[in-house]
């Protein structure tokens, strides 16, 4: 590694030595000086950091930098070298972005597709298979998932991340299953909090605006000479967004959360992570209909949820020499979310081990093994049943990864492969294989081929009485789960350039042609009269099954250019397509919309303005493509944010967000039938303190 | 003899890459979030000179490719403290031969002076590198900034501590 470095800069030492004359007239002009410069120069610039990566920090992660490093934690491999499409978005993208809840954020990434469906709910994908409650994303916060056992979707109401304690989030488009466990099969979330050494002294923010209220305070001090801790409190209050006639749709959300963290370094090779969070709140819709077995057939209310839940989540992380690394990780995590007529309850239980090391110079291997006990309650009253109300289940998983070096600096491969063994399906392989060539220092191309499998979840053990249809007797349609079903299962077939101009300018293109099968459908049964409950009833039951296939492909840029200290901008594009065809045997007609509820093309562009010292500006402009089987058009919007930096410990800020239309609608709600909602033009005022 | 004793003294105390690798990061930044006078506007280098200090330059020749408010990047050693006009950021690694030098401010108008002890800033430099806590910590000597003519930037106040 290190006779590596000194090849690279062995070459390049144009040095701007100039004598300058000093009052005895001599002159800086030794020539062994130079020449000691030429010798201790590959020493000298063998840092762990590229100087260029640490001018890129904001200055609030230089001011925090270790200037010995002894952290322990996984060694970040340098973007331009990862064999996958990934990108980063930073605490000073989400600090200049002005934006409020996590979604909003991930707005960012090019190949994710986010869509606002109201005031408390979120569409968030990775290429395609867009919905609320959409099941091909794996989202982790701190290594925890997030994903709710039901659906293997995420309830977007309850994830509500304090953004300034985010250090940055990682976003992997296509397969991360090998490395990151089941249902990560179009992509991968991972959100990273800062440490708590990172968020020392007391932060004060206070927000309020058209579309919501908030306030945050943050301290973070010290427990002896080895360890740090930082405590907070948040609470956030979302107005209920308005229908197409301007009427409010009860989908006000509101939500108090604390929480603490410790990071303690026990000595130079072992280091341990302790946070926990805790939150409350409240969410809802309005018009939920739901079947009634006699007239008028059907029932509409207005639902309110109360929300609860908290985590523990711990790590130790020990070092057993620079490049052999063990992490242990437990988490607990407890989730509940309940209506008049719907409890869901679940505990989680998951202990992770895994393990780096370099078996050779030229050989990395990364293993670690897994187990993860849900337990959960999850009692219907009313149109959403399950059966049995209770149930554990059990995954137990292991993985192992294998990086080798086939031309030093040039030429490397990467074969990982994860088998899982769930309650549902069994035993499931899924493997990846990358390449990454890198000829030059600016220039990195990869290619990867992977198999993902997204497994069912509790809702297979679901009922939904979805419609009743007047007559005598009455119909009733009902969705109910399939206990046989099996794994939705992706062949994905990735290809990628990274560009490194400079610092300046950066350049991204990844492409992908997946190919699904065992996709699911609703497949209709014969109809059965149906005697409980009372009155009998002619029951249509749809089952969910494994009958349909299909291919996607698209591409995705992303760019960023820093043309000087005053503006910059940040590029993301994707296109997405989506080809889904039904098995001969299927009598499904609605599963093969998804290929219209993804929009095909997406635009971001962001731009930062620092005219002046104490001022900056940010624009955000999005084109968002239309969703014809949703019956959305396509939308252009910008946000704006303009921060004063007042003195050095305040910030004041004016954020505008969706300013181009009044209201528009980026998606229809799904599953449940309830009202459909704008998104509104919001402006929000916010005080940052710093003490 | 001289070289490898130099270079095994630097590759042992790899600390002191990461050192002045931030500092020399710093040193950019200072250039970028300082107020200078409009009268330098026209100037098309940007000049930092190290006062007996070699181990910046690399890092600094590293961050020369970028220009600083449009101006190149150019880094000059000096050996003398007398007056430098070209300089506009003087880094002092070894402060022990000027902290007795009552009016700095006033030998180095319109430049921002860059030391490494609590005592420079007191004495009349403009910024100090202080070591705290395994981090470095910038002290900001705001009123001695200002008097040189100079602004600094709240984004950089706001990280250092400030005496007036």
């Amino acid at each position: 590694m290190i006779t590596k470095q000194l090849l690279i800069k062995f070459s390049l030492f144009p040095v701007v030595i100039k004598c300058i004359r000093s009052t005895s007239n001599r002159c800086f002009k030794t020539p062994s000086i130079a020449f000691v410069f030429l010798l201790t120069f590959p020493f000298l610039a063998y840092a762990e950091i590229d100087t260029l990566d640490l001018k890129k920090m904001s200055l609030d992660d230089l001011a925090n930098l270790d200037v010995i490093v002894t952290s322990a934690s996984k060694k970040p491999q340098k973007l331009s070298k990862t064999a996958a499409a990934m990108f980063v978005i930073t605490q000073e993208d989400i600090h200049n972005s002005g934006v409020t809840t996590l979604p909003d954020v991930l707005r960012m990434a090019p190949g994710i597709q986010v869509a606002q469906i109201d005031a408390n709910k979120w569409s968030v994908t990775a290429r395609g298979f867009s919905g609320r409650f959409a099941n091909k994303l794996l989202v982790m916060m701190d290594g925890r998932t997030v994903y709710n056992p039901l659906f293997s979707g995420v309830y977007w109401d309850t994830q509500n991340a304090q953004l300034e304690n985010i250090e940055r989030i990682e976003i992997i488009r296509g397969p991360g299953a090998a490395l990151w466990g089941a249902n990560a099969v179009n992509g991968v979330i991972n959100i990273i909090t800062k440490t708590a050494e990172q968020t020392q002294g007391t932060m004060i923010r206070a927000g309020i605006g058209s579309k919501v209220k908030q306030g945050f305070v943050r301290h973070g001090g010290k427990l002896g000479e080895s360890a740090q801790y930082r405590v907070y409190v948040d609470y956030n209050n979302h107005d209920d967004s308005i229908d197409s006639s301007g009427l409010d749709t009860a989908d006000q959300w509101d939500q108090a959360q604390g929480g603490a963290r410790l990071d303690w370094k026990m000595d130079a090779n072992d280091s341990i992570t302790i946070q926990s969070d805790y939150y409350e709140g409240t969410s809802g819709h309005n018009n939920s209909i739901k079947p009634l077995l006699i007239p008028p057939y059907s029932s509409v209310e207005d639902v309110r949820l109360k929300l609860r839940g908290s985590n523990v989540i711990s790590h130790w992380n020990h070092q057993f020499s620079k490049d052999n690394l063990l992490d242990f990780k437990f988490y607990y995590d407890y989730t509940e979310r309940s209506s008049r007529n719907f409890k869901q309850t679940y505990n989680t239980y998951d202990v992770e081990i895994n393990h780096q090391f370099n078996s050779a110079e030229w050989n990395a291997i990364n293993w670690g093994v897994g187990y993860r006990l849900i337990t959960d309650d999850i009692l219907g009253k009313a149109d959403i049943v399950l059966n049995p109300v209770e149930r554990s289940t059990h995954l137990f998983s292991g993985f192992i990864q294998d990086q080798l070096t086939l031309i030093p600096d040039v030429l490397e491969s990467i074969i990982a492969v994860r088998i899982e063994h769930n309650d549902y399906t069994g035993v499931e392989f899924q493997p990846t294989a990358r390449l990454l060539w890198t000829p030059t220092n600016q220039h990195s191309i990869w290619a990867a081929f992977s198999r993902a499998v997204r497994t069912p979840a509790r809702s297979t053990d679901l009922r939904i009485d979805q419609q009743s249809i007047p007559g005598t007797p009455s119909r009733l349609v009902s969705i109910f789960g399939n206990p046989a079903i099996d794994s939705e299962e992706v062949y994905a077939y990735e290809v990628g350039y990274k560009f490194n101009f400079s610092n300046k300018f950066k350049l991204n293109l990844s492409a992908f042609y997946n190919i699904y099968d065992e996709l699911r459908t609703l497949e209709r049964n014969a109809p059965v009269l149906e005697t409980s409950p009372a009155p009998a009833h002619i029951l249509i039951p749809v089952y969910s099954d494994n009958k349909m296939q299909g291919e996607t492909y698209g591409v995705e840029i992303s760019s960023t250019w820093k043309a000087n200290e005053i503006v910059a901008f940040n590029l993301a594009y994707s296109y997405t397509k989506l080809n889904l065809h039904y098995k001969h045997s299927s009598l499904d007609t609605t599963s093969e919309s998804a290929e219209g509820e993804t929009p095909q093309q997406q635009v971001s562009l962001r731009s930062d303005l620092n005219l002046m010292p104490d001022w900056s500006t940010h624009l955000w402009f999005r084109y968002v493509d239309s969703l014809p089987k949703q019956d959305i058009k396509a939308y252009v919007t910008f946000d704006a944010r303009l921060a004063w930096q007042v003195y050095k410990q305040l910030e004041i800020s004016v954020v505008g967000q969706n300013l181009i239309a009044s209201q528009h609608m980026q998606y229809n709600p799904e599953i449940l039938r309830i009202s459909s909602s704008q998104i509104e033009r919001s402006i929000l005022g916010k005080i940052v303190w710093n003490f | 003899m001289i070289i490898s004793s130099y270079a095994d003294y630097l590759f042992a105390d790899n600390r002191l890459n990461r050192e002045n690798q931030i500092k020399a990061v710093y040193l950019t930044h200072f250039a970028e979030l300082t107020r200078w006078p409009e009268k330098l506007d026209h100037d098309t280098t940007f000049t930092i000179c190290l006062y007996d200090q070699p181990l910046l330059v690399p890092f600094l020749e590293e961050l020369s490719h970028e220009l600083i408010n449009n101006k190149q990047l150019k880094v000059v050693q000096i050996e003398s403290l007398n007056i430098q006009n070209n300089c506009r950021i003087i880094y002092f690694n070894n402060t022990d031969t000027i902290e007795s030098e009552p009016e700095l401010s006033a030998l180095y108008p319109e430049m921002l002076l860059i030391g490494n002890s609590r005592q420079f800033v007191k004495n009349g430099g403009s910024i100090s590198f202080v070591l705290e806590e395994n981090k470095i910590k910038l002290i900001i000597n705001l009123g001695q900034v200002r008097h040189s003519g100079l602004d600094i930037s709240s984004k950089l106040l706001r990280i250092a501590e400030v005496i007036e």
